[in-house]
């Protein structure tokens, strides 16, 4: 069974996944485009592992159907061609764990030969891809002296060995420290230039604003939301842009105030009162406005015109991000997928 | 960072699908086994060799206390294997007490699905496991049959019969710790069950029939297929008898069964193994990473 469309390679369609009476996934349609990075994001138990291993075949899906694109065409993912459709894509499915004895070399070595990939050119490709995680001098080391970052790169090197077109990484940033967080996220995005489609799930929802070109949310097995993150956040309604002065004033409710009157009538806010705050922590005014660039653009033009003195002015992703997830994943925002441009 | 299309499409010019395919990756699985076990290779060897030797000093010390060695060079061979079955017990448990069990207890499986399926991974690791434990089984037999040459001058031809049966019941003790690999949690579970089985369960089975006086052969214990090992070296054996029940002459004696003929022991072990390796692979298939 295949399917002319030149854009989407993965496909996922009405995936259900039931055990017993419990429903981890229900309903569950998105699309992934070529080139683009998905992520997939959810609270612990929302159903993000298993839609992964329905991917993977490592679960059949109770209902629904996996779609991945092979030579041109989409095609269902079956018991008969999942060698062929399942080489198109890499996977890292939860934690990756190796065999501490053995080094990068004899396990990339067995995964490269799993997959096809030509026997002659494989210690070329191990040196290769080790290179792009600066692993390079640790081929032949014990893979058991390494940090838990350096199994993590490993991890992800082993998805991308045979050089998939594809993708699909499970919270590839877990429990890694913010430096080797830094560097998994540069590999991605260079993955991404080199024309790579990835589809991660994740719940650090910086790691993921910063990559992102599309976001999937997910909750209790249902997809709740699938946009770009400016999308989401203007239908939300609820981004915060934060100012920084360049003195602090002495009376900083007076100029809360004075920044509100300017500021208030152009957020474009449904919030009601209050859209404009003083943080005591950080010395930042916080504007609620409705995310859209417009009128971000628009308020900037204002408090320059009223000659105040603004250092910084920023939309920090995260935050903006963050409260749209809680929101969405808490029920305080409804949104209905056909609102959206990017769901499928 | 360059593109690697040419490397993409070559690739795809020599993929092997299907049924081409698994022999490929059982292929690659069992050269990995192969190369993930060399320590084991090793250990294996030096119990093999410390088997031999504990038999070798037992014979010297009776030797040297006026015990006649045995009149014909099999009878010499065989004073060797009083200790074949535990032997083999420890190999099997060496090789086949990971099998499975370790991808789950350390998370490793996380990395090999899907890149091979589980039946694949599991007919690759099986024949690599049994080839390396076959090969230690045959260390110890080459080192007894050269033993037995310098001694006596002669091989005697029904040490390959010997050596048959001991790879035949090698093949079924490791079926049967993968099959406790493929649904217990640890290795080290799974070792400790298997040494339980073999050495409390199925012998106490063989005590109660005794002391019972049942007179069923006890093919339903898989320690009653390794008699024929060191049986064989000495055909025809009685194949059941009366012993003592217990200790001193006066002590009565209770019917049990000794060997089982060559076509009980052959069908027997491949109903058993076959039974233990079905039923471990699809619990193995069933199984889910934590």
């Amino acid at each position: 069974m295949t399917e002319k469309n030149e854009e989407i390679v993965i496909s996922l369609r009405n995936l259900t996944k039931k055990f017993g009476d419990f429903t981890a996934v229900s309903n569950f349609s998105l699309d992934v485009k070529r080139g683009e990075i998905i992520s997939l994001l959810g609270p612990n138990g929302a159903g993000k592992t298993t839609n992964m291993k329905m991917i993977s075949r490592l679960l059949l899906p109770t209902e629904g159907e996996v779609w991945i694109r092979e030579n041109g065409d989409l095609q269902r993912l079956t018991a008969q061609n999942k060698d062929a459709l399942l080489d198109q894509i890499g996977f890292l499915i939860e934690n990756p764990t190796f065999y501490d004895h053995m080094t990068p070399k004899q396990i990339l070595s067995y995964f490269a030969k799993l997959k096809g990939y030509p026997k002659k050119k494989i210690p070329e490709r191990i040196e290769e891809v080790l290179s792009w995680v600066k692993l390079s001098e640790w081929i032949d080391k014990k893979i058991g002296t390494f940090s838990k970052g350096m199994k993590q790169k490993l991890g992800i090197v082993s998805a991308i060995l045979h050089d998939p077109q594809i993708l699909v990484l499970d919270e590839p940033q877990t429990g890694l420290d913010p430096k080797a967080r830094r560097e998994i996220r540069k590999l991605l995005v260079n993955l991404k230039h080199k024309g790579k489609t990835i589809f991660l799930s994740s719940h650090l929802l910086y790691e993921v604003s910063e990559i992102s070109d599309r976001i999937a949310i997910i909750n209790n097995g249902k997809l709740i939301a699938y946009d770009t993150i400016e999308n989401l956040e203007t239908i939300t309604q609820d981004s915060i842009l934060k100012i920084e002065l360049l003195k602090l004033p002495e009376d900083t409710g007076q100029k809360r105030a004075q920044l509100e009157s300017l500021i208030k009538p152009i957020t474009g806010s449904k919030n009601g009162s209050g859209t404009v705050l003083f943080n005591p922590d950080n010395k930042i005014f916080e504007v609620r406005f409705d995310g859209s660039l417009e009128k971000q653009h628009e308020i900037l033009k204002k408090l320059t015109k009223e000659n105040i003195d603004v250092v910084d002015f920023s939309v920090p992703r995260t935050n903006s991000l963050e409260d749209l997830y809680i929101s969405l994943v808490s029920g305080v925002t409804n949104l209905t997928l056909e609102n959206q441009g990017g769901a499928s | 960072m360059e593109t690697h299309e040419g490397v993409f499409k070559s690739r795809f010019e020599n993929i092997p699908f299907g049924v081409k395919r698994s022999f490929q990756q059982v292929n690659s699985t069992i050269t990995f086994e192969f190369r993930r076990n060399v320590k084991n290779i090793f250990i294996s060897i030096g119990i093999a060799i410390g088997v031999f030797l504990l038999s070798f000093i037992v014979n010297l010390i009776s030797e040297s206390r006026g015990v006649e060695s045995p009149t014909t060079a099999s009878g010499y061979a065989a004073s060797y294997l009083s200790l074949v079955g535990f032997f083999i017990l420890i190999i099997a448990v060496l090789y086949g007490g990971t099998i499975i069990a370790l991808d789950y207890d350390k998370q490793t499986g996380n990395l090999l699905f899907p890149k091979i399926t589980k039946g694949r991974l599991f007919i690759g690791r099986i024949i690599a496991r049994y080839l390396l434990s076959a090969f230690a089984v045959t260390v110890f037999y080459i080192v007894t049959a050269i033993t037995t040459v310098i001694k006596y001058k002669i091989l005697p031809v029904e040490i390959w019969a010997s050596w048959g049966w001991a790879l035949f019941y090698t093949f079924l003790v490791l079926s049967m710790v993968t099959f406790f690999s493929s649904f217990l949690k640890k290795s080290s579970t799974t070792i400790v069950i298997s040494l339980l089985m073999v050495l409390l369960v199925f012998n106490m089975g063989t005590m109660i029939l005794r002391v019972t006086g049942i007179e069923i052969e006890p093919l339903f214990f898989l320690t009653y297929y390794g008699n024929i090992i060191s049986a064989s070296l000495d055909m025809p054996v009685d194949r059941f008898g009366e012993v003592p029940l217990g200790p001193g002459p006066d002590s009565p004696t209770g019917f049990q069964w000794l060997t089982p003929s060559a076509t009980g022991a052959a069908a027997g072990m491949l109903i058993y193994s076959t039974v233990f390796l079905v039923a471990a692979y699809f619990l193995f298939r069933r199984r889910q990473q934590k």
